[in-house]
């Protein structure tokens, strides 16, 4: 079946006519002859004859005036172009509006779109002949006279003689017609007329008698369809009074009888059948005759050549998939030559075949030729499309006949696409066109091109809706975008806008995927949610925006331009950051897209103020705020905090907690049952804060106004004004945000009644005019419970803040009465007072202080005592590392009633002991009874800065016999820059020693930066041993307990008596009877005792420390030095812990045997057993199972002997004083001397002695005993000796009830080896002098 | 604005030597974008002598230019300022739509490549005026789709960068909290694609 060709591939047929036939027109009222011949096109059931017979179910037919189309032909063809574009553009213009309602209207999906159509008819109107091609040169023209004519022959001859002013690149093979119009009105009878006619038959051929009755007054008429519309001639335009060109675009009627209509249709069809149709034929064989016989050769050897290569012959089927196509190198030369408005060479005879062939129907013929013109590059691959069947290569053909269109003439180029394209759409079947092989809707691409032109963007517009029709949605919406990008320039509004939302449309409408319904599980999302790339609906809206601002609607367009503000979406990826790239040139050049984004939100927002504030000034009261969406959320519900007056920073949260516990703990201990209520509760009349978080995720600077937030009552439905006589809220006027900025605004909330509030949204003013309010509410937790709930995600109502307020009865509010933080100098005593206030309405009457662990609070007692001036005491410690206690505050001591009013306020004096170097706050809990007898706490707490100023040492050594044990030497450093301390006492306690000062009247001043040295003597103090041997018994047992695993009892350790030594000035020394003192220092050793526990024994919970260690080792001797800054008066006292005296033998072994030899459990988890390990390697490198050498030696000697040796050796004496230091054990020692000469000096000068009598002593020292051993050096001549090089070998044992001695350990050490306290070697010399001298 | 003006220049230096940009996009199952990335090529380019901008129509206005430089591959950085409608027109943010529009425009031609060819790297699937659209599809039920934007053809290279691209993305999706739909911000792949892009394209 061959294609249907479109109306413009039709004969072209001119009229040239006398005056006299338009005047018997226009009185018959009739449109001129051309559009009236017109209307009879196209004639049915013709048959043409070339080399076949070619039936045609309809032959069209194109007639103009002759006239007009000469002057069209002497206009230049670009600027005929150009006013071609400028008339498609302001017709599509005009009607532009209309169509979009109609298309909101059908919403019409369809391949017709009213835009198309009439771009069609624009195209398909045009019957002026071109240069490249032929379809528009006449084949015929009709000279018309009618008879009214004064003269109808004479007229006639006058037409004929008319010169024919058509260029020369006109082809000049046109058949010459005559016709001659009787009309009804003219004085010409029949018989003339038909003389006349035959007459004239002779003179010319082709002659046709058109009789015409036009009666008058004219007919009703038959209606006629719509004439094609045609670019009016330059000359009708141009002059300024010139009228409207007269386009016949609608359809009109003819007022015609019946018998005019009949001989009318009558004479067009002769004038087809007849004489065009076979004239067209007779050429068509002639033509292809001579181009035959030109062909003869070349086409034998052609199609030799091609059997060479082993290839079929020519196929003239349609089918033929092969088309070799030039490259666009060399295309379009001969058409670009064929374009300069200097050639006159008419079209090659084998193109008017070839069109000939093809508008008589003869394709067979046609498609060779119009191959063999494609090859010689004179066109015809806008053709071949029509012709051929659809396989890829058409798609070429379509390509390279865009592509050849000549680049010159850019409006010529696009008007010749456009009529191509047109040709394409009307000739190709839709299904082929928009087929795979074809892809028609590309072609509209290419014609379109890069134009900016409404053709080119409706070429564009319409791709995209075959596109649509195709399903490749999202390819439409970019044509779509394209066109409307394109048409914008034209100024074609309405289009504009409607191509915008099309893409918009196509962009946003989903597209089916071939994914599994699992997908969507696995991914936990809905397919609902789809993202898609995050510039493009903003790109279009901002678009949409200002089309519509700039036509009027400005709502919509301020609607669309807030809907734009949505900043940068924390889910996009990457694309906003870019980051730096690597330039051409090797220099990186950053990419300004943050900035983009920058840029983006700034034009956003400045679209948006500029139109809102226009629409604003002009819509006045109609403006609706209401309806205003805000996309961007300032607020963020989860970071929103709610602060109450008792609410403390944050980093003391923990602390408060661990005094609740203590509390909690403390209560439950003494059996109470009530509850400490630390609900957080807000109190009628008082301001309670809500902090809000705001950022601006846009990134520009953002203005809110009215800030305020929505409170309700809880449990409450809605009502109109919720916060009446519920609350006051404050409201902030105006906030700034810069972009990206985050801060925190806080909103005082009053409560007027107690209930129970609930912060339901936060509300303000964007621009200082659109109502918003954001919701702060945050997503419950995930709800677990039914399966229903398991499978689906469910999640519990939203959580709002929620603060409950109360009536105040009985409030207790503790300050501080300092109110800033506080420096100390390191254990400085510090007095601070504290507010304590009752605000609330009923009387309180009983307080605690809970102060914690770590801090050293006491208490003032009304009168302190005084210092008393003993230096010696002893103190029954109760020897536990128990904390201390809450503290009850007796009220009546500070108000003198037993109660505290309200408003009733005293202070409370308390003594801080700064034992931390190092900043710290000191939280204190007060907790007070409620009336329901539960009770509630105040708090107060204060920043604390402590310096260090003290650099501490002590070390011992073992005294030299007699009453001291050991000697102690204390070394104190004033490390402060440039305070000057005076150290006033100095306090030793211990269970087991007593301590004596050399010296009387200790006081000492310590400038910056100096250090003093005191000597102590230690001494045993054995009243208290009955209570060490309790103690140790105490340790023994927990710690077996601790071994075997077993529960440990409550119990605590037994008392102990510490004896105290005092070293002081002149000032009264402080002693253990002021009960401050006592307290702090025991808590001073507490911790420290403590702390070094949880270093000892961390597999030990501290929690039961208390009921496994005592306080005090009773070989411990523990160091206070109280200092003084007089000028400031400041005192203060540092406690010197973890200082043992004296040797111990493994007191624990038996425990650790006995657990190590039991028998082992096995537990199934390794972590058990290696926590056992870890008890036992505690235990046993532990201070209570210190395993050391009780035997020390020290050596009486003279330093130096004088002897005469003229009269012979002598016998120098020297005494070695064993000591047993054990605190516990006798030792029995073996003490050699070394044999003569067994060992030198320990250098070359310093000579070994010799000794004489007894060399080896053995003997036992009861614990804390000495022993002397008297030996004898045989000095024989004068020098230094060495009293070392002995050995002593020792062991430490029990004495058994039947005698016996039982050995527990065993220790040998060598001078040098075991005691450095001598410093140096212990030697004699011996200085020789002569008697004679 | 002198800061503005310099930029410009630069800007205008970059357009004179003509740096070839490519937009390569990783897109999941759905088509949402979990990575882009705009890269500069510092490779000498051919000199494409038919450069669409260079070659508008004498009588077109050229006030859409933003678009145009866009289509026809020049940097997206390029800024018109248009008066009128209250706005001012930026050719940077502008462009960039029209870039992810025709990314997104080509999935139907990638889509329908997909349908009849089982390949993983398809080629160039589509072409946009000056954009040649290559794309890449990941095997499996969990078809990514890896597109880039191109203005010459570079088949062997882009398949190399697809390669490198496709390995890395496999490393990022590895980690266990990786879902089809989790956009990729990882420095180091970033580093890496650009790297492999670098060397590559």
């Amino acid at each position: 079946m061959p294609p249907t060709l479109p109306a413009s591939l039709s004969p072209h047929i001119c009229i040239v006519s006398s005056p006299d036939v338009e005047v018997a027109l226009r009185s018959g009222a009739l449109p001129s002859l051309p559009q009236i011949l017109q209307s009879f096109s196209p004639v049915s059931s013709v048959t043409a004859r070339t080399s076949t017979l070619i039936q045609h179910p309809q032959f069209a037919l194109r007639f103009s005036d002759l006239a007009e189309i000469e002057e069209a032909c002497r206009e230049d063809e670009e600027e005929r172009a150009n006013r071609t574009i400028d008339w498609i553009s302001s017709r599509v213009s005009e009607k532009a509006a209309k169509w979009v309602e109609i298309m909101n209207r059908t919403r019409s999906e369809g391949v017709t779109t009213p835009w198309w159509e009439e771009l069609k008819k624009c195209a398909e109107g045009n019957v002026v002949p071109s240069r490249t091609e032929g379809w528009n040169h006449p084949v015929a023209i009709i000279f018309a006279v009618s008879t009214i004519a004064a003269n109808p022959l004479q007229a006639l001859q006058d037409l004929h003689a008319r010169q024919i002013d058509l260029p020369p690149w006109v082809d000049p093979t046109y058949l010459r017609c005559t016709l001659i119009i009787q009309c009804g009105t003219s004085s010409l009878s029949d018989p003339i007329t038909e003389s006349l006619f035959n007459a004239v038959k002779k003179q010319y051929n082709n002659s046709h008698l058109l009789k015409l009755t036009l009666p008058s007054p004219p007919p009703s008429g038959v209606p006629s369809p719509a004439l094609l519309p045609q670019l009016p001639n330059n000359s009708e335009v141009s002059g300024p009074d010139a009228p409207q060109p007269q386009t016949q675009t609608e359809s009109f009627t003819i007022k015609m009888i019946e018998t005019d209509l009949a001989s009318t249709a009558k004479f067009v069809r002769e004038l087809a059948v007849e004489s065009l149709i076979p004239w067209m034929g007779k050429w068509v064989l002639e033509w292809n005759e001579a181009y035959s016989s030109s062909r003869r050769l070349p086409s034998r050897l052609f199609s030799s050549t091609r059997r060479l290569f082993g290839t079929g012959s020519i196929s003239n089927s349609p089918a033929q998939g092969s088309v070799s196509l030039p490259s666009h190198g060399h295309t379009g030369s001969t058409s670009s030559v064929a374009s300069l408005p200097g050639n006159t060479t008419p079209l090659a005879q084998q193109r008017r075949l070839a069109e000939f062939a093809t508008i008589l129907g003869d394709y067979k013929l046609a498609i060779p030729i119009w191959e063999v013109v494609r090859k010689e590059g004179k066109g015809g691959s806008e053709i071949l499309p029509l012709l051929l069947t659809a396989s890829p290569a058409v798609g070429l053909h379509a390509k390279h006949a865009i592509g050849s269109i000549s680049t010159s003439y850019p409006a010529s180029m696009l008007v010749t696409a456009l009529v191509y394209t047109v040709r394409w759409d009307v000739g190709i079947t839709k299904q082929d066109f928009l087929s795979r092989e074809l892809e028609g809707e590309r072609w509209l691409v290419w014609a379109a091109g890069s134009a900016e032109e409404a053709p080119a963007a409706l070429l564009l517009a319409h791709a995209a809706q075959l596109s649509v029709i195709k399903g490749a949605r999202r390819r439409a919406a970019l044509w779509f975008l394209f066109a409307a990008n394109r048409l914008e320039k034209c100024g074609i509004k309405p289009l504009t806008t409607y191509f915008l939302r099309r893409a918009q449309m196509m962009y946003e409408s989903p597209i089916e995927k071939e994914l599994s319904p699992s997908f969507w599980e696995s991914e936990d999302k809905s397919p609902k949610d789809w993202k898609g790339f995050e510039g493009i609906v903003p790109g279009i809206e901002h678009a949409l925006g200002r089309l519509l601002y700039t036509t009027g609607d400005v709502e919509a367009a301020v609607k669309l331009f807030l809907g734009l503000l949505k900043g940068v979406s924390s889910a996009s990826p990457s694309l906003s950051l870019p980051g730096p790239f690597v330039g051409p040139n090797g220099a990186v050049v950053a990419l300004p897209t943050q900035e983009a984004q920058v840029n983006l939100d700034k034009i956003f927002l400045e679209d948006f103020r500029v139109a809102f504030s226009h629409w604003v000034d002009t819509a006045g009261a109609k403006v609706d705020l209401a309806s205003f969406r805000l996309p961007i959320t300032f607020c963020k519900p989860k970071l929103t905090k709610l602060r109450l007056r008792d609410d403390q920073s944050g980093d003391d949260k923990g602390e408060w907690e661990e005094r609740e516990r203590e509390w909690t703990g403390f209560w439950r201990a003494r059996g109470g049952k009530e509850k400490l209520d630390n609900r957080r509760r807000g109190v009628v009349n008082e301001a309670i804060w809500a902090d809000f978080v705001l950022k601006n995720p846009l990134q520009v600077d953002v203005e809110l106004t009215d800030l305020t937030v929505v409170v309700k009552e809880a449990g409450k439905t809605q009502v109109s004004k919720p916060q009446e006589g519920l609350v006051e809220v404050e409201e902030i006027d105006r906030i700034s945000l810069a972009p990206g900025e985050q801060r925190t605004i806080p909103i005082s909330i009053r409560s007027l009644r107690p209930t129970r509030l609930v912060l339901t949204e936060l509300t303000y003013k964007f621009f200082a005019s659109i109502p918003c309010s954001e919701p702060l509410g945050t997503r419950g937790r995930r709800l677990n419970d039914t399966i229903v709930q398991r499978q689906n995600m469910t999640y519990a109502p939203d959580v709002f803040i929620e603060v409950e307020t109360e009536e105040c009865r009985q409030r207790l509010d503790t300050s501080f009465v300092e109110d800033k933080q506080v420096a100390l100098i390191q254990g400085e005593r510090k007095r601070l007072e504290l507010w304590i206030n009752n605000t609330g309405v009923e009387d309180v009457n009983e307080v605690w202080m809970v102060s914690g662990p770590e801090n050293v609070v006491w208490v003032e007692k009304s009168a302190a005592e005084k210092p008393t001036g003993s230096s010696e005491e002893v103190f029954q410690s109760p020897n536990s590392v128990s904390n201390p206690t809450p503290s009850p505050i007796r009220i009546e001591d500070y108000t003198g009633l037993g109660v505290l009013k309200p408003e009733g306020y005293f202070r409370l004096p308390i003594v801080y002991h700064a034992d931390r170097v190092e900043d710290s706050n000191i939280c204190l809990m007060f907790v007070y009874r409620l009336d329901d007898g539960g009770f509630r706490s105040a708090r107060a707490s204060l920043s604390v800065q402590v310096q260090p100023a003290f650099e501490i040492s002590i070390s011992s050594k073992p005294g030299r016999g007699g009453d001291t044990e050991f000697s102690l030497s204390l070394e104190v450093e004033n490390t402060t820059p440039s305070t000057s301390l005076k150290i006033s006492q100095i306090s030793t306690m211990s269970p087991s020693w007593t301590c004596h000062c050399p010296t009387d009247g200790f006081i000492v001043d310590l400038p910056p930066s100096q250090i003093v040295c005191v000597g102590l003597g230690v001494r045993r103090w054995e009243n208290g041993a009955e209570g060490i041997e309790d103690t140790r018994q105490f340790v023994r047992r927990k710690i077996g307990v601790v071994l075997r695993g077993e529960e440990i009892d409550p119990s605590e350790p037994p008392p102990l008596e510490v004896s105290c030594s005092h070293f002081s000035g002149p000032d009264p020394t402080l002693t253990f009877d002021s009960e401050d003192i006592s307290y702090l220092v025991r808590q001073n050793k507490r911790k420290l005792v403590r702390q070094s526990l949880s270093r000892t024994y961390p597999s030990i919970p501290s929690a039961s420390h208390q009921t496994v260690f005592p306080l005090y080792n009773p070989a411990s001797l523990d160091m206070l030095v109280f200092w003084e800054v007089p000028s400031q008066k400041r005192a203060g006292h540092i406690l010197v812990s973890g200082l043992t005296l004296g040797a111990e033998h493994g007191d624990l072994r038996g425990i650790i045997e006995e657990a190590e030899s039991a028998k082992v459990k096995r537990s199934m988890y390794a972590e058990t057993q290696k926590e056992k390990m870890e008890v036992m390697q505690a235990v046993k490198g532990g201070e209570w199972n210190v395993n050391s050498n009780p035997v020390v030696v020290s050596v009486k000697y003279e330093l130096v002997v004088e002897h005469d040796f003229e009269s012979g050796s002598c016998s120098v004496p020297v005494t070695f004083v064993i000591s047993n230091c054990s605190l516990t054990h006798p030792a029995k020692f073996v003490f050699r001397l070394p044999s003569s000469e067994s060992k030198k000096g320990s250098s070359s000068h310093i000579l070994s002695p010799q000794y004489t009598g007894r060399r080896t002593f053995r003997g036992l020292v009861e614990r804390s005993q000495t022993r002397e051993l008297h030996a004898k050096m045989w000095i024989y001549r004068p020098g230094t000796y060495s009293l070392d090089g002995w050995v002593v070998e020792s062991e430490v044992g029990d004495r058994q009830e039947d005698g016996t001695w039982k050995t527990r350990h065993r220790y040998s050490s060598q001078l040098g080896q075991q005691h450095q306290v001598n410093s140096g070697i212990s030697c004699v010399t011996v200085r020789s002098v002569s008697k004679s001298a | 604005m002198r800061k503005a003006d310099a930029e410009n220049k630069d800007i205008f230096l970059l357009d004179k030597t003509k740096a070839m940009s490519h937009h390569i996009f990783i897109l999941s199952p759905t088509d949402t974008p979990l990575y882009s990335l705009t890269h500069y090529s510092s490779k000498p380019v051919q000199s494409t002598g038919s450069s669409l901008s260079s070659n508008l129509p004498s009588w077109s206005t050229s006030a859409f230019a933003g678009t145009l430089t866009a289509l026809s591959g020049a940097s997206s950085a390029t800024q018109h300022h248009t008066s009128g409608g209250g706005g001012v027109r930026v050719g940077g943010g502008q462009d960039r739509h029209v870039i992810q529009m025709i990314a997104n425009a080509s999935l139907d031609a990638i889509e329908e490549v997909m349908r009849r060819d089982s390949a993983m790297y398809l080629k160039s699937v589509d072409k946009f005026n000056e954009w040649i659209v290559s794309a890449f599809v990941t095997a499996g039920n969990k078809d990514m789709k890896f597109i880039i934007l191109h203005e010459t053809k570079n088949d062997d290279g882009i398949k190399v960068f697809f390669n490198d691209l496709w390995e890395l993305y496999v490393k990022t999706a590895m980690n266990p909290f990786h879902t089809a739909h989790t956009p990729i911000r990882s420095a180091v792949f970033d580093s890496r694609v650009r790297a492999s892009a670098k060397k590559n394209l």
